[in-house]
């Protein structure tokens, strides 16, 4: 699990650095792929809804990508 | 119940309500009459209704983004913990800019109620003394509008949720600008939880209410790959418990549940999605750092691997691995003298497994999509736990 947290702070160092030097990287007619179900964050809205809400029922933690709505004393 | 005609009644009204006036204020102005007598359903009732209405005066609109009706079920059999979760939400144009999102969702919760539990030292198990069957109906609303101007976007929300022991409303905003010709995307949002517990040992009501920041970044990294970090800060502060549960102490006799009144909590979210094009695959790797002042501290690794086995049919297969610390009063038995007592697992150290796999298939005509889901939830607690997920959606 080490390796993956530092894969995932090189993904976001870079992901910062990419954005600081203003960078252009893909132009309209270029997102083909990014614009597929499957490489959007959350394609599913209510799915995410309802995977957050039974998650944060089970265990400790909340939070990272977003606010979540209310409901139930989960924590 | 009298037709309200000026704010001295509304006042009279509140005070004959008591505590629950607001409630009854909100079924006598927003309910349709046939609904007003089934009061404990009224709001969701309500909700129901005015959602049908909207949906036949918005239809006509012409559709100028992603608009649809969709309708999914989940099914979760966790031990001594069955809920069915059917929801229903349309998301819909009203103009070029503008969008709204409704959503309905109803839990229907099966629990096998403890009278007292005990966490033991040594098998780490949870111990009931009693065991009776009981049921709840959470109802959730949630209304949600977006307007974009040129660059920036606008999101407002309102939720609002009740079920027999806690009522919660939050009203949300966020706002989001895209920058480097549409390459960047940041969003910084708020939101305020106004939430209201009743646990089942508690002699009167109690208020909670939270401050939610967030901040996250979106970033084109390439033709093929997105990446996004995000930072949560959240404090909570009134009665963080649930009024619910006993402890059995350790020299006998047993204790209600004492926790801290403020709960501060910062996470940090790193997400990373790959399209691999020579397989039309893609792969999401999720990380996510989490810390609070109640000393509990996790870290969460996930991925998700998508595979296209037609051209409208994709097959979603997904670990998750979460580890978290145990909150700094959390102790497996307690002996009565100290100033926080809990026996909930949440505040116990603990790490979990989730394993899932997901068929989606689009139709072209009509433009339809199906999902179903399996996962497999595993908790080193001991708590296990099945979750199904059928959903329809109707792209208009």
């Amino acid at each position: 699990m080490k390796l993956f947290r530092l894969l995932m702070l090189i993904i976001a160092a870079a992901l910062v650095a990419a954005t600081l030097v203003g960078c252009a990287a893909t132009s309209p007619w270029q997102r083909e792929h990014l614009s597929k179900p499957v490489m959007q964050f959350d394609h599913n809205r209510e799915e995410a809804a309802a995977r957050e809400h039974m998650l944060n029922t089970l265990e400790g933690s909340a939070g990272g990508f977003g606010i979540g709505g209310g409901g139930c004393g989960c924590n | 119940m009298a037709v309200i005609k000026s704010n001295g009644l509304v006042k009279k009204l509140k005070r004959r309500c008591g505590e629950s006036g607001n409630r009854r204020l909100f079924i006598l102005f927003f309910t349709p009459s046939p609904f007003r007598r089934f009061t404990d359903s009224a709001i969701f009732a309500s909700g129901v209704f005015y959602f049908a209405v909207l949906l036949f005066m918005i239809l006509p609109f012409n559709a100028m983004a992603e608009e649809y009706v969709s309708t999914d079920i989940n099914y979760y059999k966790f031990d001594g913990l069955t809920v069915i979760k059917p929801m229903i939400t349309l998301n819909k144009d009203l103009s070029l800019n503008t969008s709204i999102l409704l959503r309905a969702t109803l839990d229907n919760v099966e629990t096998q109620t403890t009278t007292v539990d005990a966490v033991s030292g040594a098998t780490k198990t949870t111990t009931t003394t009693s065991n009776t069957k009981d049921e709840d109906n959470r109802k959730n609303l949630t209304f949600g509008i977006t307007h974009a101007i040129s660059l920036y976007k606008i999101d407002a929300g309102y939720d609002y949720s009740r079920e027999k022991d806690y009522t919660s409303q939050t009203p949300s905003i966020q706002l989001s600008r895209d920058f480097f010709e549409r390459n960047t995307t940041l969003a910084i949002g708020y939101s305020h939880n106004f939430d209201n517990v009743l646990g089942k040992y508690m002699s009167k009501a109690q208020d909670k209410d939270s401050n939610n920041y967030s901040i996250s970044l979106t970033q084109f990294i390439s033709p093929i790959t997105v990446a996004q970090i995000g930072y949560t800060y959240s404090h909570a502060t009134g009665y963080l418990g649930t009024g619910n549960r006993k402890i059995a102490l350790s020299g006998g006799g047993e204790s209600y549940e004492y926790l801290p009144d403020s709960r501060k909590r910062d996470a940090i979210g790193v997400r990373l999605a790959q399209y691999i094009t020579p397989i039309n695959s893609a792969v999401h790797l999720i990380y996510r750092w989490y810390r609070d002042d109640w000393w509990i501290k996790s870290n969460t690794y996930g991925i998700q691997y998508y595979q296209y086995v037609g051209e409208n049919t994709y097959v979603r297969l997904e670990y998750r691995y979460y580890a978290q610390d145990k909150a700094y009063f959390y102790k497996d038995s307690y002996a009565g003298s100290e100033q926080f007592i809990t026996s909930s697992n949440l505040y116990s150290e603990l790490h979990s497994h989730l394993y899932g796999v997901k068929l989606v298939h689009y139709l072209k005509s009509p433009n339809i999509s199906t999902e179903v889901k399996y996962e497999r939830y595993r908790q080193s607690t001991g708590l296990d736990g099945d979750i199904f997920m059928f959903g329809v959606k109707y792209h208009f």
